[in-house]
């Protein structure tokens, strides 16, 4: 019982205490100017924190109403995040940028058309049956919009500075285990209650180690030595390329053929 | 239940992302080195693995006539292997070089504004096609081995022939970004 107290109190101090020293490191090495949308997400949180941890031992009647109304504020600064992985990853290269900027877009326009058409067809509609299903559903857009800048990230061959790799490795797993344990806890039960919550702790102190060592001093995205074409002849290039493709399937295919 | 899977679906996606998001698997920065490496592969294709003298060296029966006649078994069956494994190296390393180029592809048109989503989509399926059709190619191979057909060694040749002249095209699509290996290759072209 001791032991379980000393470990909870433990997690409980690690996390404002990871907090503290990214923010204070990213002050110190001057990186919060350069990732600024993050680092106020880090501020933002720490400072939620503080708030709970407050109301825990002030007002603890109170504790869940202020959960949840620092917890929605919470999850719109985590899309601001999302924006500046994909702003300062694919801002020099052009064309990538324009394909996650179109499927973010496409995402978030599929989701408020799903949205608006549940609740004009279903009959005592809800966004959510409780807000920790709803936080779920947000934290799953947040998941599909990561998943599909890291797919463009990877089919394009970007590299990515340990900055910005440990922001996207910190935050992702972050993510991951938010959507699996509501998602988990909803389909088990309050059974799954503490696993919930001790998976939720310790993936964002897991977050936190790996921000603390990928920020640790200023490390950026490799810039592509070559300057970004105006665009104006990607059309002829991919026609070339797709020209050649088709002579080497045919060649290909017909070398096959008896 | 569905509900669960797809939650569990979507974050192994993500996790799984996260694993490959290594710096070693993202390959060399900058054009310079991966217009090196696609202006080689364009090299290789059109001057050492299509070339006429080759592939008609490799899939022309009169080596298996010669051998066929004038051999014991045992050797027929050598040459037989070393023939289906050369035959075998060759679909493997031409699957090699379209590799080559299709990162080649990725990384400069990640550059363009105007770049199209559909055009890369279907761009993308065409050389994950043409790659399937190199390991169909390379099964039959092994298979049925590179005399399995009296027409293999015709079609190859003629087809050959198409894509040393296609190969001049590709040449002019490295030109936009630097022009003086392209000049350079295209020598090299006409030569061939």
């Amino acid at each position: 019982m001791y032991r379980r107290y000393m470990v909870n109190a433990i997690i409980s101090l690690a996390g404002p205490a990871l907090q503290f020293a990214i923010l204070f490191r990213g002050f110190w090495v001057g990186l919060l100017r350069r990732y600024p949308i993050f680092y106020s997400y880090l501020a933002f949180v720490f400072l939620v924190d503080i708030i709970r941890y407050t109301a825990l031992h002030v007002i603890p009647g109170d504790y869940k109403a202020a959960y949840w109304a620092t917890q929605f504020p919470t999850l719109i600064v985590g899309y601001g995040v999302l924006l500046e992985i994909a702003g300062k990853t694919l801002q020099p290269y052009a064309g990538a940028d324009r394909i996650v900027r179109k499927f973010i877009w496409a995402l978030f326009i599929a989701v408020f058309l799903f949205v608006g058409f549940q609740s004009k067809t279903v009959a005592h509609w809800s966004p959510a049956a409780t807000y920790g299903e709803l936080e779920r559903d947000i934290r799953a857009v947040e998941v599909l919009v990561l998943v599909g800048a890291l797919a463009i990230i990877r089919y394009y061959g970007i590299s990515l500075g340990k900055n910005m790799r440990g922001i996207i490795q910190g935050y992702g797993l972050f993510l991951a285990v938010s959507v699996v344990s509501p998602a988990l806890r909803s389909y088990a039960g309050a059974s799954m209650d503490l696993v919930w919550q001790h998976a939720q702790s310790y993936s964002y102190l897991a977050s936190l180690a790996i921000w603390l060592n990928a920020l640790w001093n200023y490390d950026p995205n490799p810039r592509p030595e070559e300057p970004g074409p105006t665009g104006s002849d990607y059309k002829p290039n991919a026609l070339k390329t797709k020209a050649l493709l088709e002579e080497m399937r045919s060649y290909v295919g017909r070398t096959a053929r008896p | 239940m569905i509900t669960l899977i797809f939650f569990l679906v979507v974050a192994v996606a993500l996790l799984a992302l996260l694993l490959v998001l290594d710096p070693r698997t993202e390959g060399a920065e900058g054009s310079a080195r991966a217009l090196l490496q696609a202006r080689d592969a364009l090299h290789t294709l059109q001057l050492d693995l299509l070339a006429l003298n080759l592939v008609q060296n490799i899939f022309s029966p009169n080596d298996w006539k010669y051998v066929s006649a004038n051999a014991p078994v045992e050797i027929q069956n050598l040459f037989m292997e070393e023939r289906r494994k050369i035959a075998l190296d060759w679909v493997g390393e031409i699957r090699l070089q379209l590799i080559c180029l299709q990162h080649f592809h990725r990384r400069h048109a990640r550059h363009f504004v105007n770049l199209k989503i559909s055009t890369e989509l279907a761009l993308a399926f065409d050389f994950a096609l043409l790659r399937l059709q190199c390991r169909a190619l390379a099964l039959l191979l092994r298979l049925r081995g590179p005399y399995a057909t009296p027409y293999i060694a015709g079609k190859t040749i003629a087809a050959a022939i198409r894509v040393c002249a296609i190969s001049g095209q590709s040449f002019a699509f490295l030109a936009p970004a630097t022009s003086p290996i392209a000049d350079h290759s295209a020598g090299n072209g006409a030569a061939a």
